[in-house]
């Protein structure tokens, strides 16, 4: 395996760095396999099946609404393979009052955990929902077999503008993904 | 006479009473045990030419279950996240969603049971060598007794990517920038290792290897992995790297060891200096 040395990058965050702008490196013996991944994921579940946000008074949002859990095995796995579960929404509206943006919605991970040698889980920062994919949790796969949860809160923003409907929902679609 | 407020806040109040109610009605069952195999499909092929095979869809729950097959484009964002959707025409050019067909695209699984859903991927001939990507998606339906009133309904998905191979191109990439930023993310601030990887070639590969943050007199403070995730071609991917440690000002050293599987290892090194935070 040979070495490569690319050239140092002279970037700096702010100014003052004392010494000279390049850094020779070392000899290097490390390995990984890539691009193995015949993963089996099982028992992909979230709960429960529907949030309800129980909205009493928009001057006092946000309300949070039913956390959910989105649990999950694989086999297979390999701790150089990173999984991901990501959350979007099926529309830019709720339906039955497209005046409710998806964007009144903030996904916060709570916790989340991976068992399986190497196994590791980490959640992601608080994010508005959209229809575009966003990274609730994210980590690297337990050796061979792993078990997965990702606990999930939502949280509503009503406002005064959104017009009283009897039924407003949304449908959330999440994806667990090894790509 | 009401004002405009007035007469939100009633309507308010009166949707809020009948999504209560709502809500306590509603049963909030599981969206249950959907399951994949496998999750990633490589199939080096030659143009002109098609290959079968299947992925196994399953239900692991004690009901039955609706499920929808999608064919699907992707793309990894400058977050890192995959962005599937049913066609994205920036992509068009590296898809191989137009050469995959599926069958069944739906299905009702029985409690325990599963599907084999049968694949086909026609590679046109004449097509250029490289690494085609697209993806099969399958995702549950959710169940039309669980409205909620105001609220969320939740599906699962699953998704097989799907890479094909023309011929026998080459891995062609290099790190180009690695940088530190000061990250804002919650209550706590903390630092964001960057480091951008351009694939210069036709072929997608994955980077494995690590960031790490040293001293200046070269002891490690923190590493951190590289995301397994592919680095499509002709284009540059960031990869982030959420340091725990809170770096204090001063002067560090930034190193990317990265393996692109082209049988060599990249280190870059840069210095980076820590400045005080302002008042």
């Amino acid at each position: 395996m040979n070495l490569l040395i690319t050239p140092v990058l002279a970037v700096l965050v702010g100014s003052g760095w004392p010494g000279p702008a390049g850094r020779s490196a070392q000899a290097l013996k490390i390995g990984f396999p890539t691009g193995f991944a015949p993963a089996t994921i099982s028992g992909l579940t979230a709960t429960p099946a529907t949030v309800t946000f129980a909205a009493t008074d928009p001057d006092l949002s946000p309300f949070g609404g039913t956390a959910a859990t989105v649990t999950w095995s694989a086999l297979l796995g390999l701790p150089t393979n990173t999984w991901m579960l990501s959350v979007q929404a099926g529309a830019s509206t709720f339906s039955g009052d497209p005046t409710v943006p998806v964007s009144a919605v903030t996904v916060t991970c709570s916790s989340a955990s991976a068992s399986g040698l190497g196994g590791t889980a980490t959640c992601m920062g608080p994010f508005t929902l959209s229809t575009s994919s966003h990274v609730v949790a994210t980590g690297a796969e337990g050796l061979l077999t792993g078990n997965y949860t990702v606990h999930i809160a939502f949280s509503f923003s009503d406002s005064w503008k959104y017009i009283a409907t009897s039924a407003c929902t949304l449908t959330l679609t999440y994806t667990a993904v090894t790509p | 006479m009401h004002t405009d407020t007035d007469l939100y806040r009633r309507y308010s109040i009166r949707l809020i009473a009948v999504l209560a109610g709502l809500g306590v009605a509603t049963p909030a069952r599981a969206q249950v045990g959907l399951g994949l195999a496998p999750m990633r499909v490589e199939l080096r092929i030659a143009s002109g030419t098609q290959r079968s095979g299947s992925v196994s869809v399953s239900n692991d729950s004690s009901g039955p279950m609706r499920v929808r097959a999608q064919l699907l484009d992707f793309f990894i964002d400058s977050e890192g996240t995959p962005q599937f959707a049913p066609a994205w025409p920036a992509e068009a050019g590296d898809s191989c969603r137009g050469w995959l067909t599926l069958n069944p695209m739906e299905t009702e699984l029985k409690p325990g049971g599963q599907a084999q859903v049968r694949y086909t991927l026609r590679m046109p001939a004449g097509t250029q060598p490289g690494s085609y990507n697209c993806a099969a998606g399958f995702t549950t339906l959710p169940a039309a007794d669980a409205a909620p009133g105001t609220g969320l309904r939740m599906a699962v998905r699953v998704v097989a990517a799907f890479y094909a191979i023309a011929g026998s191109p080459a891995v062609d990439g290099a790190v180009k920038e690695i940088r530190l930023e000061e990250m804002h993310e919650g209550d706590h601030p903390g630092w964001l290792g960057v480091v951008v990887i351009e694939n210069r070639g036709s072929m997608y590969f994955r980077a494995a290897g690590e960031l790490s943050v040293l001293r200046p007199d070269g002891q490690v403070i923190e590493s951190m992995p590289f995301q397994g995730i592919p680095i499509l071609p002709r284009r540059e991917q960031r990869f982030l790297f959420r340091f725990q440690t809170q770096l204090a000002p001063g002067p560090y050293l930034l190193r990317s060891r990265v393996d692109i599987g082209a049988n060599e290892i990249q280190e870059t090194v840069m210095p980076v200096v820590v400045e005080p935070r302002k008042p």
